[in-house]
């Protein structure tokens, strides 16, 4: 934010650095252990009296000094430019930290480059002996350069106890500076007997070439031996934190990893066979792909190395995107725009107009550094093709918390938002929004004055959110439940659950389902309701309950709805469409980027599994049950408050669907935060009911609670504690407070769903319907009963109903203070 | 938007700037005469290309990649000083030209490679491709030096830098800036002068009249073509900025003085073919104009920056730890030196 940065798409996301110094690098060490191998292979032709193996070191010489002075001393200047051009804050820092470091390096790099003329140009015309003295001056000089950038190397990865000192000596001497000497060192001398065959493969004596070829194996296969066991050695050397972002956090890895795993091998095999079975044959061709084969594994290796230094580019000292660690608290709740020097004045306060611009200077700034847009480095087109506008900018707002790779975005929530909405323009395809759900009209089962029974029917739950893709992924139980209470009207009326039988029929398929008796109520077995119709989305599905007696008549009826939807809405962050075209319904792609994503942080092997012959869905409550893991409920809850923070309702709405909340909360402006607390208190209040879980502590230490200390959160268990209708609705009256969050229910029987009133005989929700739906409710298909029974939507029993189930008006409220008879 | 509000926060730096200052000085000599005779060299040969070649050119193109090796090399401590002292300066214009100044690498790369093909390959190619190579190569080096007057003058004009704005992309120059080209032609013309006189030198070390005869031609012709550059160069200095050399400041003055009078001492030494006394005057002459530069260099930044403001950490250790090093580096080249020179007379 201090310079001005390279605006640069397609090559952008460090494409320069990558490309300049993976080459640079490779060609810079093979300057090292090839000049190790010219002075040792000529003493050895020296000390055999071989013409032909001095012809070759001669020719090789030639070869070592356009590759290793030219290119590697020209490319070294571009790698230098590089990176003050893409990471000008850390470069800096770099050269001022380490001025006379670098210095030094330069009198190394004088060294080498007249040892390296002088030998070049005097072969023959010098005394023996003075001109190996030259090749080892050659070898110092070049290994001094190493040693000296190999401080400021390891500093950029671990700065150890240079964070607190600053101290130069601390810099350079770092946790990982002998491994990575060592590493680099043996590195070096692989490469040189790499190099060495793509020399030995111009030989046309195949007695010479046999000799030389088997010589260059040896160098390799030895380097290749020392350089595994000291990159163990580097690997143990990098700070935990370091060590998991390598192995753990950092996605790019496991295929670095992978190509390590597969070319050093390669690598070794290559050298084995060069050396035993084919060094007459030894073609040109072989010897280029052995070397580049050598240069994926050296640069798989250098992409894990970096992924170590993630976020930074001076790992703790200043991020990759060029902020300095040390400025960010400063900016906490500020503008970016505002605060960055580099920034056109007119894109400084956001407007309609502006936004996009200025979210492509904010990608500038804050992402350019590590993405491209449509090139080679981590390009960001494919990687938030996935995500809605709304996703893009949840995804944002955690970064740098559970994506620890990432650095954390700066900036008001309107930047973040400009930023989200340019990335989100960069991706070719866009998401269709649903259609509203379909206004079918629903006409209320007849209530006869003088009918002998009352008949009260609810859905279990105020909404069934079937979050599941079939055969791939399944989070929620299957079946909706409907519960009943039958009541034979009089004074008092009586609660019936003999000799009847109580039965529900799901009308769009017409099935019916028995309803078994459970404590003064009956339930009826899991419905497997779906919200599609051949007319459109339909989450609120007709559903007809009869009473029958033991005859066999039908003696009471009622219509109600059984509400479920299929419309959650991952796919603002998970990708993917819906699974039936324009209604609703979890896609496969997105289910497939749960597993995607489960696997990558959690190492399971989810969609192996999937692929296997014998592989079934994926059952997320099968370990997420609260005791092998958290809760589903929690650890969903959890890890997407991360991401949501801030976001009030919003943060609901992002996923939950708009039919959620449909009863008389909503039509007097009460949202889910009103009862669960803002997402972060939620989470955290779920996290807590775990918290001996060291999954929740760590999701706990990345939420930052709303308005309230952690420690006064109350855990909670989800599905068996609940907000409760009393902590606003005290003793049954006016609520005094719209906030219920924080006072939860002590077991399951304390629910609304299982509660009965005072004369613990009738049902809550029997009166006042399902949770979220109660009476009076937005929708109409969810009053059907209240009209049935009132011909108007209310509570059951209240305003003077009482004749519902009562012969006579009643004079007290005998259920529940209140009932609207004071 | 005020120019000033855009030069970055000042880090901290290890020892007095004074150090990093005087090395820069030191370095930056020693890298300038060296691109001056390679410059000048590539100037020199394909000049002489242009009718058919000379032993002059064949000669001087053996020895052209050698010395660009060493321009490279010896053009790295001054960038790292000038880096290290005015990193806010000279980061931010090395941004905003990042494609012209990273092309100039990767052109300089090119160059290279062609002046040893040009030398390795010199009697077996055509001569149409001696001369489009040896061009090429030509062109090269003055599209670097081009893009090195660019950003060394870029990063002294912060109210240039507001260009940004309307292009981000890396493709920012100092065009508008009235002292570049005669700054830049100032050095370009240099450069054939020193050419010539590596061509004198030589003729010096061979005893060959004919090297003497043509380098000093160079030498003097340049000169003389150079003072009226120089001239033009003061000329379109801003007018504070000029006057430091006209009295204002008395050191200024003094060198431009010094300058003057030897650019007269220069051509007389010339003219007389005295090898010796033109190499002697041309060093000190060299070394009095970067110290011109340096104090045109803060003249420039005067109204934002002084290299007091940089705090300073006070660990000299590091420092020397460069300086033992370079003892080091001395002995051991020096070294080699004698082992190259007595394989030389044998």
């Amino acid at each position: 934010m201090e310079y001005p940065i390279w605006h640069l798409t397609t090559f952008g996301g460090g494409f320069w650095i990558a490309f300049i110094a993976t080459i640079h690098v490779f060609v810079a060490q093979f300057a090292v252990g090839g000049g190790l191998f010219l002075v040792l292979s000529e003493q050895l032709a020296y000390r055999t009296g071989s013409d032909e193996l001095l012809g070759y070191v001669k020719k090789h010489s030639k070869f070592f000094l356009l590759l290793s002075m030219v290119f590697g001393g020209v490319s070294g200047v571009a790698l230098w430019f590089s990176m003050a051009l893409l990471s000008p804050q850390g470069a800096l820092i770099l050269v001022r930290e380490f001025l006379f470091a670098w210095a030094t390096e330069w009198v190394w790099f004088v060294g080498e480059i007249v040892a390296l003329l002088i030998y070049f140009y005097y072969w023959d015309k010098m005394k023996r002996s003075d001109h190996i003295k030259i090749g080892w001056f050659y070898f110092i000089f070049a290994w001094l350069s190493l040693f000296t950038i190999n401080g400021v190397v390891g500093f950029m990865l671990t700065p150890g106890e240079w964070l607190e000192t600053h101290d130069f000596w601390d810099g350079i001497f770092n946790p990982t500076f002998w491994p990575q000497l060592a590493f680099r060192s043996f590195l070096c001398v692989m490469l040189a007997g790499l190099f060495g065959f793509v020399t030995a493969s111009w030989l046309k004596d195949d007695v010479v070439r046999c000799k030389m070829v088997r010589l260059c194996s040896i160098w390799t296969l030895l380097g290749l031996i020392l350089v595994i066991p000291c990159g163990y050695w580097y690997l143990m050397a990098l700070p935990p934190e370091q060590a998991a972002m390598v192995l753990d956090k950092s996605h790019r890895v496991t295929y670095y990893l992978k190509m390590y795993q597969i070319t050093a091998p390669i690598i070794l095999v290559g050298g084995l066979l060069m050396a035993i079975c084919q060094p007459r044959i030894i073609k040109f061709p072989s010897a280029i792909i052995l070397l580049l084969v050598a240069l994926t594994f050296y640069g798989s290796f250098e992409f894990i190395r970096e992924a170590g230094r993630k976020p930074y580019v001076l790992w703790g000292v200043v991020y990759s995107n060029s902020v300095k660690v040390e400025r960010v608290p400063s900016l906490e709740g500020k503008s970016f725009l505002q605060e960055a020097k580099w920034v056109p004045d007119n894109l400084r306060n956001i407007t309609d107009e502006n936004q996009i611009e200025a979210g492509s200077w904010l990608y500038q700034m804050q992402c350019a550094p590590c993405h491209a847009i449509n090139g080679p480095m981590n390009d960001i087109v494919p990687r938030t093709a996935k995500y809605s506008l709304a996703g893009l900018d949840a995804f944002i707002s955690g970064m740098g918390s559970l994506s620890k790779y990432m650095s954390p975005f700066l900036g008001l929530p309107d930047e973040r938002m400009a930023l989200a909405a340019y990335i989100d323009g960069l991706s070719p395809q866009e998401k269709v929004a649903l259609a509203a759900p379909v206004e079918a009209e629903a006409v209320p089962a007849p209530f006869i004055k003088d009918q002998k029974y009352t008949l009260m029917a609810w859905p279990l739950e105020g909404l069934r959110l079937i979050v599941q893709s079939e055969g791939r992924v399944e989070l929620s139980e299957s079946g909706s439940k409907v519960r009943a209470q039958l009541l034979l009207r009089g004074d008092p009326p009586e609660v019936v659950t003999d000799d009847v039988k109580i039965v529900c029929e799901l009308k769009s398929i017409n099935q019916t389902y028995d309803m078994t008796v459970k404590d003064g109520f009956f339930e009826s077995s899991a419905i497997n309701a779906l919200p599609y119709s051949d007319d459109g989305y339909q989450p609120l599905p007709l559903v007809e309950v009869s009473a029958v007696d033991h005859l066999g008549e039908i003696i009471a009826t009622t219509a109600i709805v059984l509400p479920v939807s299929t419309r959650v809405t991952c796919n603002n962050c998970h990708g993917g469409e819906w699974a039936v075209k324009g209604q609703g319904g979890l896609a496969s792609q997105t289910a497939d980027d749960f597993l995607k994503i489960h696997d990558r942080d959690n190492h399971t092997n989810f969609v192996a599994k999937l692929n296997s012959e014998d592989g079934g869905a994926i059952d997320c409550l099968s370990c997420h049950d609260g005791d092998t893991q958290l809760e589903l409920s929690t650890a969903l809850h959890g890890f997407h408050a991360v991401y949501l923070a801030e976001k009030d309702n919003e943060a609901c709405t992002m996923c939950h669907p708009q039919e959620s909340l449909r009863g008389l909360h909503k039509d007097v402006g009460m949202e889910c935060v009103n009862c669960h607390g803002p997402m972060e208190n939620h989470a955290l209040a779920l996290l807590k009911s775990e918290k001996d879980k060291p999954v929740a502590k760590e999701l706990m230490s990345l939420i930052m609670p709303v308005d309230i200390d952690v420690a006064d959160i109350n855990p909670r268990t989800p599905w068996i504690q609940e907000p409760d209708c009393l902590t606003c609705h005290v003793d049954f009256a006016g609520p005094d407070t719209d906030s219920a969050f924080n006072v939860w229910n002590e077991d399951k029987a304390e629910l609304f769903r299982n509660r009965k009133d005072e004369m613990d005989a009738v049902m809550c929700a029997a009166c006042h319907n399902a949770p979220h739906a109660i009476f009076p409710a937005v929708d109409e298909r969810d009053n059907l009963r209240a009209l049935q029974y009132m011909g108007e939507a209310k509570p059951i029993g209240s305003g003077g109903t009482c004749t519902v189930c009562h012969e006579d008006d009643m004079g007290y409220a005998a259920h529940h203070p209140g009932m609207g008879l004071e | 938007m005020v120019p000033s509000s855009l030069i970055p926060a000042i880090h901290t730096i290890a020892v007095d700037p004074i150090w990093p200052i005087s090395l820069l000085v030191a370095t930056f000599g020693i890298h300038l005469l060296l691109m001056n005779i390679a410059l000048g060299g590539t100037f020199i040969v394909a000049w002489h290309s242009l009718s058919g070649g000379s032993k002059i050119s064949r000669d001087l193109s053996g020895k052209l990649p050698t010395i660009l090796a060493l321009v490279i090399n010896a053009g790295v401590p001054p960038l790292l000083f000038v880096k290290a002292v005015y990193a806010q300066f000279n980061y931010t214009s090395s941004v905003l030209m990042a494609v012209f100044w990273l092309a100039a690498v990767g052109a300089l790369l090119i160059g290279y490679y062609a002046l040893y093909y040009h030398y390795y390959r010199y009697d077996s190619m055509k001569d149409g491709g001696r001369k489009g190579l040896i061009f090429m190569v030509l062109c090269i080096l003055l599209y670097v030096g081009f893009m090195l007057t660019n950003n060394m003058t870029l990063m002294l004009r912060p109210d240039h830098w507001i260009e940004y704005f309307q292009n981000p992309n890396g493709l920012v120059l100092n065009l508008n800036d009235s002292a570049l080209m005669p700054r830049y032609l100032h050095f370009m013309v240099s450069a054939l002068a020193v050419g010539g006189l590596f061509v004198a030198i030589l003729g010096k070390m061979k005893s060959d009249q004919d090297y003497i005869k043509t380098g000093s031609k160079w030498f003097v012709r340049a000169t003389i073509v150079n003072i009226g550059v120089g001239l033009w160069f003061l000329m379109a200095l801003p007018r504070d900025i000029m006057l430091i050399f006209m009295g204002r400041d008395m050191f200024a003055t003094v060198l431009l003085g010094i300058g003057m009078v030897g650019t007269l001492g220069l051509i007389h030494a010339g003219m007389k073919r005295n090898v010796v006394l033109s190499s002697v005057f041309t060093v000190i002459m060299v070394y009095v104009m970067i110290i011109m530069r340096h104090l045109l260099r803060k003249a420039y930044l005067s109204p934002y920056f002084k290299v007091e403001d940089i705090p300073v950490t006070g660990q000299y250790s590091p420092l020397y730890l460069f300086l033992i090093s370079l003892v080091i580096g001395i002995i051991g080249i020096a070294y080699m030196l004698k082992l190259m020179f007595k394989a030389g007379r044998s």
